[in-house]
């Protein structure tokens, strides 16, 4: 139990809400790369 | 011991990444409930159908000058079965860039959804000269309330996974409570849409002349993401859900909704012929076990009632047996190299169903 409290808290050397910001846009990322990768043509950006 | 402790730092991250992906997901969900339409659906019929009237819409506008030049209009009509196997880009290179390709297929599961989506074309001032219907023969048999109550009842409940350990009844519930999984090509192609949209208005303001390619009515159909080969339990369900909707009963095909399935399609046909349009129905590649599964009844039926047109009675090109298993990715989609394999095969038949008269909007053109 103790171990997974200390699991759910941030790394040491951030301050809190920008440690969790940062694991919010990570996660978002990720999520989004999924949906971008499940494309037929993964290089749609080559029209660029 | 030492390694375990080393991998702690690790397992803190994933462990708190996960966390926020599920917390993430939830938040989708719910704005999903609250606002159903914040995200346009492009892959549901109402997607395929606003995006066929802009294609019709922006070809009205374009063709014109094409006909002028002696391009022939050639308008696909269709279901998923049609759009997925269609490579507009590799059938105009191989008809010598003779005619333009509209590619208007939609999705469903019966005759009437073509009728449906490409209700614009018809309201139009388009006049293809060439238009492939492209179906399958048990598109005719439309689902009722009934089977849809069928195909849930088949469904494994994950409480049912878990006692009997289906690994794939356990995923497959959870993967469908996924926001991310569920409208992942709607993100991409929505996010592609406004990448390409900005980049289309900084090239405007640079002063340069560029077509918008989301805009473009000649541009490629929608194709699903869909995996080179599906599992072979993907196969059977698609198989079962096939049978639910009673595709392989020949008494289906005896129902009063099959007939007017069919007059939908001999109406449609009508509706083209009278704009002067050489229309041409395409018994679409069907995987082989699908093929053999459906009764003759199914085409025999098709066929009557197109022989009813009379001296109208369009051409029929009949592919089902036209590729190979290896082509299709599930039971009623073609793979990349079946698009490829249909795409030369429909190339050929589109010239030489060509008519030899100048396009039809060659004249009104001018």
């Amino acid at each position: 139990m103790k171990i997974l409290r200390q699991l759910l808290f941030p790394v040491e050397g951030m301050t809190r809400w920008g440690f969790y910001l940062r694991l919010l846009l990570i996660a978002l990322q990720l999520l989004l790369a999924y949906c971008l990768a499940e494309q037929n043509n993964p290089f749609f950006y080559q029209a660029f | 011991m030492q390694a375990i402790r080393r991998l702690l730092p690790v397992a803190h991250i994933v462990l708190l990444l996960l966390i926020a992906m599920i917390a993430i997901n939830q938040v989708m969900l719910t704005v999903a409930h609250a606002y159903p339409d914040w995200l346009p659906y492009h892959m549901e019929g109402a997607g395929f159908t606003e995006d066929i009237a802009q294609r019709v819409a922006a070809a009205e506008y374009r063709y014109p000058s094409d006909a002028a030049h002696g391009q022939y209009l050639c308008a696909l009509l269709g279901l998923s079965s049609f759009r997925e196997a269609s490579d507009l880009q590799l059938m105009t290179r191989l008809t010598d860039d003779k005619c333009r390709l509209l590619g208007l297929c939609g999705a469903g599961p019966s005759l009437e959804d073509i009728a449906d989506q490409s209700a614009s074309l018809r309201d139009s001032t388009l006049r293809p000269d060439l238009v492939f219907i492209g179906i399958n023969e048990f598109h005719q048999a439309k689902p009722t309330a009934e089977v849809a109550a069928a195909n849930a009842r088949e469904r494994v409940t994950f409480g049912h996974a878990l006692i009997h350990g289906d690994v794939r009844g356990i995923f497959k519930p959870l993967r469908d409570n996924i926001w991310f999984y569920q409208r992942r090509q709607d993100v991409s192609l929505e996010s592609e849409s406004v990448l390409l949209n900005a980049k289309v208005k900084i090239v405007h303001a640079m002063g340069a002349r560029m077509e918008n390619p989301t805009t473009d009515p000649w541009r490629e159909m929608i194709h699903l993401e869909a995996p080179e080969r599906a599992t072979a339990a993907t196969f059977h369900d698609q198989l079962v859900s096939y049978g639910n909707r009673k595709l392989f009963d020949p008494a289906t095909y005896d129902l009063p909704i099959a007939r007017q399935q069919l007059g939908t399609l001999t109406q449609l046909i009508g509706e083209l012929q009278a704009r002067g349009a050489t229309v041409v129905v395409m018994l679409m590649p069907e995987y082989s076990e699908l093929r053999q599964r459906v009764p003759p009844i199914a085409l025999e039926r098709l066929r009557a009632s197109l022989r009813q047109l009379g001296n109208n009675t369009p051409a029929v090109v009949n592919f089902r047996d036209a590729l190979s298993d290896d082509d299709f990715s599930d039971i009623s989609h073609v793979n990349v190299s079946g698009r490829a394999d249909f795409s030369r095969l429909m190339a050929a038949k589109i010239v030489g169903f060509l008519p030899h008269h100048p396009p039809l909007m060659a004249t009104s053109s001018h």
